[in-house]
């Protein structure tokens, strides 16, 4: 459990420094780290101790540096986040207590006092923090995924285990003045130290780092422990047969070794590589203490194989980590690489639209490097296709546009401007769409040109360009047809009209024609109930209409043309019947009615009844130019229009086809009063 | 002149009449569909046309055709802009809706220098 952070200082000393220190930092798990640490310690001391070279005495590493200095860089990689550095010192301070304590213990048992064993305790526990340091003020230098940090790894055990190995030695003279020379005893501890780190501390940081992640699977499992097996084999039959003197043997460890190394740095975890270079450096010592191998030559003095086996190492160990490094380096690319491939691919996928790069290189050749998975939906291409031929899907624009195509691309080209066109395009499956492409040119180092950019389908927004176009052209000439009429009515108005009534009738005629034209607009030119037109145009005759006058006939939708049509005859028969015919006296009354016969006319009916005698006209107008003519050349009518003494009758009989806008139901045929 | 008037308004088709008669000139026929206007312009008696580009909903470019195949000259009018209309009839003679009078006879003097 985390230690809840406390500002109370300890006995006046600054509180983070004494806290540190304090009893409340022994949580169970610092506990945990002290004693585990203590153990790995001691036993690693132990194996160091068992395998010295006799009969000089020196130990060829001391693998309890290296195991210590991994802990130590572990207990602070644990914690990555700045919130929780404390937790992370706290587990550094329990790594420390652990490399003391067993330092002192092993230095105990041994042949030394307690000043020595304190002392080595607080020289040894100082290295591995030395260590842990200088590789946290390294970028990467704890996780061997840069070779800059396999470097930085060799550097920083050379430094803490010389600084150790300096302090040490005087420390021991100063007890033990006999214990011989301050170099030759500096040397010795720090080249067995500096060993030790690069051949244990690899192999716990590594295993601490992969705990955190998840195993990666069937590959590791066949190819780890094969790999493994390999070069422990190899190793032992180069290391612990004799060399039987031939020259070519000394290139044997480099010859056999490498290959094992690099078949585990290519494809197996990190920490299998580290297993390797361990066990190598296991067998390396061994053969060095019991006389077997190149390592063992009683010919050459120990001191001297010693130092040997200890360069073996090093180069065994710095090999190995930068092969682990180099191949780090290469996954960690492949993986943003594949990274950033999903993330474009998730992009594209959510584009509007094709997202592609077109490439002309020198020799005029085009292709297209990258292309999302949309071009089959806009261009009916596989982008596979187009890396290898980027001009073939362009074939198939439309032979209008070609032209205007190929001079925007060589503009974009000629320029690089940002090249943008709308074109038509063939596909194979969809057949003829719209397509507009916009894309920025790039000048390459060798003179060609990459236009990164996007495609996208604009069939729909065409057709409602179009659309539009068409509409607004649709408007244009009905108003314009309108006017005309207008200009029309005007015209024969002025020929028939009284001078001094002509712009009342003028007014009431356009009002007319504007109540057919607004029932038109209101039905969307999908035509004008047959009642509604009725009452709309009669509405001027007030209380009339309803009482006088009666209307009749089924619901049906009459055609702009036969709305225009009879809206302008009502008016002109209404005026008339005002003035001169049924409704000019207090008794006449006006029939209208409408019916479609055996589905194949419309017939309507005017007729006025209860007048005052009816004459016929000496001439004729504009009236008779709307009830007659107009029916007749509008709508194809039979027209039939009795000047009756005992009341005015008129009646159209048109087509149903060109009457009505749709067909009317049988079962609604019955007249009904409007 | 006599001429044709082909054209779905009634009454801007007496209108033209008018317009016509008053300036000399006889009217020989009008007609408001497609189908009499293509039986009209292929019978005898008239020198020119006046030919509504849109009868009803359906284009008049086949009675264009066939007045170009008689080698009869013919005045299109139209509410649509020149170039929203089919090319057989945007090539000839084009008076757009509403018109004066003048313009009118002044297209009828162009065909007759034709």
């Amino acid at each position: 459990m985390q230690r809840p952070e406390t500002d109370s200082g300890i006995g006046g000393v600054s509180s983070k420094a004494a806290g540190y220190a304090s009893a409340k930092q022994l949580s169970p798990s610092s506990l945990t780290w002290v004693l585990g640490t203590a153990l790995i310690y001691f036993l690693a001391a132990r194996l160091g101790l068992a395998m010295k070279a006799q009969p000089s005495n020196v130990a060829v590493f001391w693998p309890a540096s290296g195991l210590g200095a991994g802990l130590m860089v572990a207990a602070g990689a644990a914690a990555p986040m700045r919130l929780k550095i404390e937790p992370a010192i706290s587990r550094r301070l329990g790594v420390a207590a652990g490399i003391f304590l067993a330092t002192a213990i092993a230095n105990l048992l041994g042949d030394r006092n307690l000043v020595l064993a304190i002392a080595f305790g607080l020289c040894n526990a100082g290295e591995a923090l030395i260590f842990a340091r200088i590789l946290d003020r390294v970028p990467d230098g704890q996780g061997f995924t840069r070779l800059n940090g396999a470097v930085w790894f060799l550097l920083a055990a050379a430094v803490a285990a010389g600084l150790m190995a300096a302090l040490a030695s005087l420390v021991l003279l100063a007890v033990i003045p006999s214990a011989g020379t301050y170099l030759s005893i500096m040397r010795d501890w720090w080249s067995s130290d500096a060993v030790g780190i690069v051949m244990f501390a690899p192999f716990v940081m590594v295993i601490a780092r992969e705990l955190q992640e998840p195993w990666r699977g069937d590959e590791d499992s066949l190819h780890g422990p094969l790999a493994l097996s390999a070069l422990i084999a190899v190793a032992g039959l180069t290391y612990l047969l004799p060399s039987g003197g031939q020259p070519w043997w000394e290139m044997m460890p480099v010859a056999t070794l490498f290959p094992f190394l690099l078949w585990l740095g290519a494809r197996c975890r990190p920490s299998f590589a580290t297993v390797g270079i361990m066990l190598v450096g296991l067998i390396v010592v061994w053969a060095t203490t019991n006389d077997l191998g190149p390592f063992g030559d009683a010919a050459i003095p120990v001191s001297e194989r010693v130092l040997n086996a200890q360069v073996t190492l090093a180069s065994i160990a710095f090999c190995g980590l930068a092969m682990i490094a180099a191949f780090n380096q290469q996954r960690t690319v492949e993986m943003r690489l594949r990274a950033n491939q999903e993330r474009v691919d998730k992009l594209a996928a959510a584009a509007p639209g094709m997202i592609y790069s077109f490439h002309i290189g020198t020799d005029g050749n085009a292709t297209m490097p990258y292309a999302s998975a949309a071009i089959g939906q806009l261009l009916g291409a596989t982008p596979e296709a187009v890396a290898v031929n980027g001009v073939r899907p362009f074939r198939n624009i439309h032979a209008d546009d070609r032209a205007a195509f190929d001079q925007s691309v060589a503009h974009s080209n000629a320029t690089r401007e940002p090249w943008q066109a709308e074109f038509r395009y063939h596909h194979p499956q969809r057949g003829e769409i719209w397509l507009e492409g916009h894309a920025a040119p790039v000048s390459e180092a060798d003179g060609s040109v990459t236009w990164h950019g996007f495609i996208q389908d604009i069939t729909q927004r065409k057709k409602a360009e179009q659309d539009v176009r068409h509409l607004m052209g649709e408007v244009n000439h009905r108003a314009n047809n309108l006017l005309t009429v207008v200009q029309a009515v005007v015209f024969h108005t002025a020929r028939d009209a009284d001078p001094r009534e002509f712009s009342d009738v003028l007014d009431k005629r356009l009002q007319a024609l504007a109540v057919s034209h607004s029932l038109l607009v209101a039905g969307q030119w999908h035509g004008v109930p047959a009642a509604q037109l009725v009452e709309r145009q009669l509405l001027f005759l007030g209380n009339l209409f309803g009482n006088r006058i009666v209307a009749s006939g089924p619901p049906v939708l009459l055609t702009s043309a036969t709305t225009q049509a009879v809206g302008m005859a009502l008016h002109e028969l209404a005026t008339n019947a005002l003035k001169y015919g049924a409704l000019s006296n207090q008794a006449g009354r006006v029939a209208i009615a409408w019916s479609v016969d055996d589905g194949q006319q419309f017939t309507l009916s005017w007729k006025e009844a209860g007048g005052p005698p009816v004459s016929v006209p000496v001439r004729r107008g504009f009236g008779h130019r709307v009830l007659v003519r107009m029916a007749e050349h509008q709508l194809d009518a039979k027209v039939m229009l009795d000047y009756a003494a005992s009341g005015l009758s008129w009646q159209i009989v048109v087509p149903v086809e060109r009457a009505l806008e749709v067909q009317p139901r049988p079962a609604s045929s019955s007249p009904v009063p409007v | 002149m006599r001429f044709l008037i082909i054209e779905d308004e009634a009454l801007i088709a007496d209108l033209i009449e008018e317009v016509l008669r008053e300036a000399g000139h006889n009217v020989w026929s009008a007609c408001g569909s497609l189908a009499k206007a293509e039986e009209l312009a292929g019978k005898d008696g008239f020198d020119a046309v006046i030919l509504d580009a849109n009868l009803r909903g359906h284009s008049t470019a086949s009675i264009a055709r066939q007045l170009r195949q008689r080698q009869i000259p013919f005045v299109v009018i139209s509410g649509y802009d020149r170039a929203e209309i089919q090319s057989e009839l945007a090539s000839a003679t084009y008076i757009r809706k509403p018109f004066q009078p003048s313009e009118l006879l002044g297209a009828i003097a162009r065909l007759e220098i034709l």
